[in-house]
Order: C-alpha cells, then structure tokens, then sequence
C-alpha cells in the first residue's frame, strides 16, 4: 500500500481521462500516417539524389572538357570565338578570294580584309565584320581573353584584351614608316604611323567587352 | 492484422516479412498501450484529441525507427516520453499563438482550457502547474510506480512524490472550493 494510493483521486483522473478511445480507427491512422512519412522520405531522398546525380554529371562534362585533346580542344570549339593567335583574322579572310563574307547583309565592299591589308584609301573595319569574328553569334559571351593583330599599310598593332581591359602587346611599323603610340592600354589602343606621302591610324576600342577596331588610312 | 497476414502469406521477400514482422509487434504494443496513454495524457493536455494526437505521433516514430526502439530495454517508456514531449511542445506553440492573438485583440484571456468551458475536473486540473499534472496522470491513469514515473519525467522519486503530494493537496482545496469534495 502505498501512502499516494487514492481510489478516488484515481478514479476522478480516470473519468477526466475521457472514455476509452477506438483502438482499431488509431492504429489505422498510425498506419496511414507510417505510410505518409515513409512517401515524404521517399520524395526527399529522390530529390537529394537526383540533385547528386545532375552535380556529378555536370563535373564530369566539365572535366571532359577541360582534359587535353578532349572536346574543349576540337578546332571546331575555337572556330566559335575570336582568334587569338598571332595571325590576324582580317588576313584569314583576305587569303581566301571570293569567299563570301559569312552573313549576306554585309556590304560587298565594307570591311574586306583585302581593302584593309592592300588599299591606300581611308577604310575602317565594321561592325559586321568584327561580328563576324565571332561567328557572326551577338548572344555569345565575349571571351575573357583575346589577342588580335589589325593592319593597315603603315603597319600592324597586336592587342590583347583580358578582363576588360586593352594591352598594346607589340607593333611593327613598315619601311618608312615611323610609329607613334597615342593610347597604350585600357579602353583603348591607339597607334598612328607616319610618313612623308601617308598616314594610318589603327585605333581599337572597347564596346560591350568587345573589340571595336578602326583603321584609317589617309594621304597627306 | 489479417491484412498483414495476407502480405506475410503472399509475399515470399524478406522484406516485406520483416515489414510484417514491424506491424505485428507494434499492433500488439499498440493495442495494450494505446488507450492508457492516451487518457494519461488527456489528463494533461486538457483535452482527448491532442493526446490522441501526440500518442500516434509517437507510435509513427516507433514504428518508422523500430529496429532501434525495439532493441530499448522499455519501448513503451521510450513512446510515452516521445507523446509526452509532442504534447509539451504543441502546449508551447499553442501558448505562443494564444499570446500573440491576445497581443493583436488587446485583450486578456483566460486559460485555454478554462476558457473552453469544458468539465469542471479538466478546469481544476489545468489550475496546477504542468509538471503536478503529468505526475498525477502518469501515477493515476497511467498506473506507473513512483519510479517509472521518475524516470519517465527526469526527475528524481522524491520530487515525484513532492509533485504528487501538492498535486492532490492543491486539487482537493480547488475541488473543495468549487462546492465539490474529494
């Protein structure tokens, strides 16, 4: 006998208790309740592993891609972006007469790397052109970085552009030619060569993280 | 139970017969246990379907952890504390929201329980403090000795026997009180 036993507390706890609930209609709805926890888990474990799955994959490409002789190094990969080896890609397209220009609303006399490489008279490289350096595709990012050489008769200039910013990286001024640098870096390049009967100036502007070149060539 | 039987009978994979195997031991703990705890509970929480609630809550987690539930040397002791700490938290929540509503109303409310007009007993039983109450009802509905008791709540069998010896003193004054006797 234990000095808290009390019936008739007992009996008054009991009957606040309630009555005796319906076992089968609770254990039924455990059961349902098993099977919505059991579901749920089910859809997070999915979802954890269909992300796992999407992650690994997009590692692999990537490591693909960035193995040597994998698909990031197929000549096709570069054709999509601006040249950015020595050669310029004004004389590429000059080399090769009577391609035509890539999209057929370029000018036929606009812009040709043959007017640029031989001509005396003033040309500027346009816009077209330059776009279709890059594949003639405005909606591909521009790279972060590029080095291209532009010609005009007096000479060459060899620029690079990395984050966003022009480095001059050489010029070469022809015989008789005398070379006078105006702008060196930055957000633009600018170099001008001289002689007595001619002067070109080659000027490359950033534009939309872009190259906007200009050569001009005048008789003085 | 016969449905469960029926899986055993025509399923022939191991997994479905350690499924059954789960449902079975938990269909007997549950029918032997459901009901007293349920009302232990009431007690508490003033009300049959938030005990119901929390009961069946910790029968799920039972039975979504049974193999380590069922390796406890008390698993029905394991299941009462696990309802026993739903019904505390929801008790939290409920307070919380209760406060906020009468923070937005402006007005002072009384108890929940007193205020929903329910049985004079539930009404004197929510007058004590939470831990007098779940002594009582664990002692008196649930029919555990003072240590199982003890160790149910945390508590030491002298606070246990403290908590129960102000628990009926303080319900018989207030039963006492409201006209009754006890």
């Amino acid at each position: 006998m234990n000095e808290f036993d009390d019936p008739e507390l007992a009996s008054l706890l009991r009957r606040a208790g309630g009555t005796h609930p319906d076992v089968n209609v609770a254990y039924q709805r455990v059961l349902n309740r098993v099977h919505h926890a059991r579901r749920r888990r089910l859809v997070v474990l999915g979802t954890a592993a269909s992300g796992l799955l999407l992650a690994t994959g997009a590692l692999a490409l990537n490591r693909i891609a960035a193995t040597p002789g994998g698909p990031g190094d197929r000549p096709t990969f570069d054709a999509s972006l601006p040249i950015e080896t020595s050669a310029a890609p004004i004389a590429v397209t000059s080399s090769l007469p009577g391609e035509d220009p890539p999209t057929s609303d370029d000018p036929p006399t606009g812009g040709t790397a043959a007017t640029i490489g031989t001509g005396h008279s003033s040309t500027t490289v346009s816009d077209t052109e330059h776009d279709d350096e890059n594949g003639g595709d405005t909606s591909t990012p521009p790279p972060s970085s590029a080095t291209e050489v532009f010609e005009g008769t007096g000479g060459s200039v060899t620029v690079r552009l990395h984050d966003g910013e022009f480095s001059l990286v050489s010029y070469v001024a022809r015989a008789g030619y005398e070379a006078t640098v105006n702008h060196s870096g930055g957000d633009r390049v600018e170099v001008r060569f001289n002689s007595p009967g001619h002067r070109t100036n080659i000027r490359v502007d950033l534009e939309d993280d872009g190259m906007e070149p200009s050569v001009e060539e005048d008789d003085t | 139970m016969n449905r469960n039987v029926r899986a055993h009978d025509d399923g022939a994979d191991s997994v479905q017969v350690a499924e059954v195997a789960v449902t079975e031991s938990l269909d007997t703990l549950f029918r032997a246990n459901y009901s007293r705890l349920v009302r232990a509970l009431a007690v508490v929480a003033g009300n049959q379907e938030s005990a119901a609630d929390a009961v069946q809550e910790a029968f799920v987690k039972a039975h979504l952890h049974w193999w380590r539930v069922k390796s406890l040397e008390d698993p029905v002791g394991w299941i009462r504390r696990v309802a026993i700490n739903r019904l505390r938290d929801e008790h939290r929540r409920f307070g919380r929201k209760q406060a906020a509503i009468a923070r937005l109303d402006g007005l002072r409310r009384e108890h929940n329980v007193q205020s929903a007009g329910e049985t004079d007993t539930t009404a004197l039983l929510a007058a004590l403090p939470r831990q007098q109450r779940l002594a009582m009802a664990l002692f008196y509905v649930d029919d555990l000795s003072l240590d199982e008791v003890a160790a149910t709540l945390g508590i030491s069998a002298g606070a246990v026997k403290f908590h129960l010896h102000q628990g009926r003193e303080r319900l018989r004054g207030l039963h006492e009180a409201s006209g009754g006797s006890l």
